[in-house]
């Protein structure tokens, strides 16, 4: 479990993470999404204790960071955003240094484990300078997780690697979520959408929207978008009275696609229907575009800006 | 202090796989050795010129000291050719982390940071020691073929000792404050050049409390003590409580280099 009070890390004048709060219960895996410079990398270091916050606090595991670091980092497991190694060390080499590093007992087992998961036997005694970023990659996974660590936080974890790899990263991200607390970052909404039980979009070092990536599609939703296919052209006075605004219109062949959009608050459906079909206008299709994960992550971040 | 162990033994390694240990040591032996010989041959031509100016003057020759022709001229030498060699050592301890970036890995490591400087600071004295221990065999020629005053010789290995602890534990806190291994290698070596001749000065004054404090702060003093043969506590405090300085001083540039980043 990680529980973050009130973050700040200012770099002079820089607010890099503007008071941010928030917890990741066991089996959870948290996605932290947000543009270049947002802050997620900086959150997770301080969460990792390379960087001392400038006030706030992290507990992991209910063990605070500041006050007990070397107690607390026992828990973590943790991929940098530039998983950099040693590049005189071999693979199998520099796992054993880690895993030493964390105390881990049962040695062979775990190795054994980590390059099985990640895929690293092609690679397993090679010189770290002679792998490909890829693998790389694949190796700063399997150090986040080589000592079996309860919350494991990975920056940007499929970043550099090849769509096979995603897809199993990603899964491979799933099963840990179902007995570990996970955190990632990434810029891949979809990847979030995937594999993440709550997302939390930050932008400028602040939270801007939290939730499942569901309820945020629900709930950070002001305006709704209806797409029609009718029978002849409407005109703009059909919708007098109520606030329903004409997106778009199109012939289609015989018919035409419109797309209107009108706010969340009051359902406006049951009332366009019965003007359309009043005036006169067959009424074939009816359909309500859902936003797409993208189109509110951009929205958040415009209205924050 | 579970962490000491493995960081130890990765620097050790790391040492040993690149050829940076075998050039440096080459390096030094070849020169320690060129000028053990030659003070050795001076020596011995000193010695057959002596005794034939006694014979020449039907006079008893007057004795020849190995400790002082031979011993401590070349302890003195070895000291300032150490002053050159261990920053070179001691470069890329904290700055080649921080270039390649696996500072984060080490500091996010359940390892305290006295964890991570100990176990460098070890494998620098170690290879630091193997130097100065393959040095040692020519003490032993010497040792197996004259007659040399064994215990300065040894107090003058053990101020040698002192005095690379003293530049191992400065060098690496130099290296922790850069990221560029060859700006900590000149910065520390312009360091110990001028704690070499710090006292230089003091002949311009006549105040005795600035001549006792630049003497006392002047590392040559106290390694001469070392090598005259006397172990004195003073000397012995001021090289160890420099050290702790330097081990000290690191932590607290670790300290800032997680709040600055
Ligand atoms: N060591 C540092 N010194 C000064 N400023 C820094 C430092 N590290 C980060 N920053 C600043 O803090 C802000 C947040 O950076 P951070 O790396 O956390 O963003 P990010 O969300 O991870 O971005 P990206 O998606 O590009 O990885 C940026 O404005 C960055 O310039
Ligand atoms: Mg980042």
């Amino acid at each position: 479990m990680v529980e973050a009070v009130s973050l700040v890390k200012r770099f002079g004048e820089v607010t890099a993470v503007d008071n941010l709060s928030f917890r990741v219960e066991k089996n959870e895996v948290l996605g932290f999404l947000g543009p270049n410079g947002a802050g997620k990398t900086t959150t997770m270091r301080m969460l990792t204790g390379y960087f001392t916050p400038t006030s706030g606090e992290v507990y992991i595991n209910g063990i605070s960071m500041v006050e007990n670091p070397r107690e607390a980092k026992r828990f973590i497991g943790y991929l940098p955003e530039h998983p950099t190694l040693y590049p005189d060390m071999r693979v199998e080499e520099y796992l054993r240094f880690v895993a030493e590093l964390h105390g881990v007992k049962r040695m062979k087992e775990r190795l054994d484990y980590v390059r099985e998961v990640c895929s690293l036997s092609p690679v397993w005694s090679r010189l770290i300078s002679q792998i490909s970023k890829g693998f790389c990659q694949r190796v700063g996974l399997a150090m986040a997780i080589v000592h079996n660590p309860s919350v494991i936080i990975l920056d940007e974890p499929t970043i550099g690697l090849d769509p096979e790899q995603i897809i199993e990263t990603r899964n491979l991200i799933k099963t840990l979520g179902k007995e570990h607390s996970v955190i990632l970052s990434t810029h891949i909404l979809s990847e979030a959408n995937m594999t993440c039980d709550r997302v939390m979009i930050i932008n400028k070092g602040r939270l801007v929207g939290e939730g499942t990536p569901e309820r945020l599609s629900e709930n950070l939703r002001k305006k709704r978008n209806i797409s029609l296919v009718v029978g002849s052209e409407v005109a703009k006075t059909l919708f007098s009275g109520i606030p329903v605004e004409i997106q778009k219109q199109e012939k289609l062949d015989d018919k035409f696609r419109l797309e209107l959009s009108f706010p969340a608050e009051e359902d406006l459906c049951p009332e366009l229907v019965r003007r359309i079909t009043e005036a006169g206008i067959s009424l074939y299709q009816m359909q309500e575009k859902k936003p797409t994960l993208e189109e509110i992550f951009l929205s958040l971040v415009k209205e924050a800006l | 202090m579970r962490g000491i162990g493995p960081i130890y033994k990765r620097e050790i390694n790391s040492y040993f796989t690149s050829p940076v240990a075998y050039v440096i040591i080459t390096a030094f032996l070849f020169i320690a050795g060129f000028i053990f010989y030659n003070l050795l041959s001076y020596f011995a031509l000193q010695c057959i010129q002596s005794v034939r100016y006694a014979q020449l003057y039907r006079m008893v020759p007057p004795p020849m000291n190995v400790n002082s022709w031979v011993v401590t001229p070349f302890l003195q030498n070895l000291a300032f050719i150490f002053l050159i060699v261990i920053p070179l050592l001691t470069m890329r301890l904290f700055a080649e982390e921080k270039r390649q970036g696996t500072m984060e890995m080490l500091l996010t490591a359940p390892i305290s940071s006295w964890e991570i400087i100990l176990g460098k600071f070890f494998a620098a004295t170690t290879v630091f020691l193997v130097m100065l221990a393959l040095t040692f065999i020519y003490q032993i020629m010497l040792i197996i073929h004259g007659e040399p005053d064994i215990p300065p010789v040894l107090s003058g290995y053990l101020g040698i000792f002192l005095f690379g602890l003293t530049f191992i534990a400065l060098g690496m806190f130099i290296s922790s404050l850069t990221k560029n291994q060859i700006v900590a290698a000149f910065v520390s070596i312009v360091l110990f050049l001028f704690l070499w001749i710090i006292n230089w000065s003091s002949i311009f004054t006549t105040k005795t409390a600035v001549q006792d404090t630049l003497s006392y702060l002047s590392i040559t003093e106290h390694l001469r003590e070392f090598i005259k043969g006397v172990v004195d506590t003073k000397s012995l405090i001021f090289f160890l409580s420099l050290t702790f300085l330097g081990l000290f001083l690191t932590d607290k540039s670790l300290q800032i280099w997680r709040w600055k980043g």
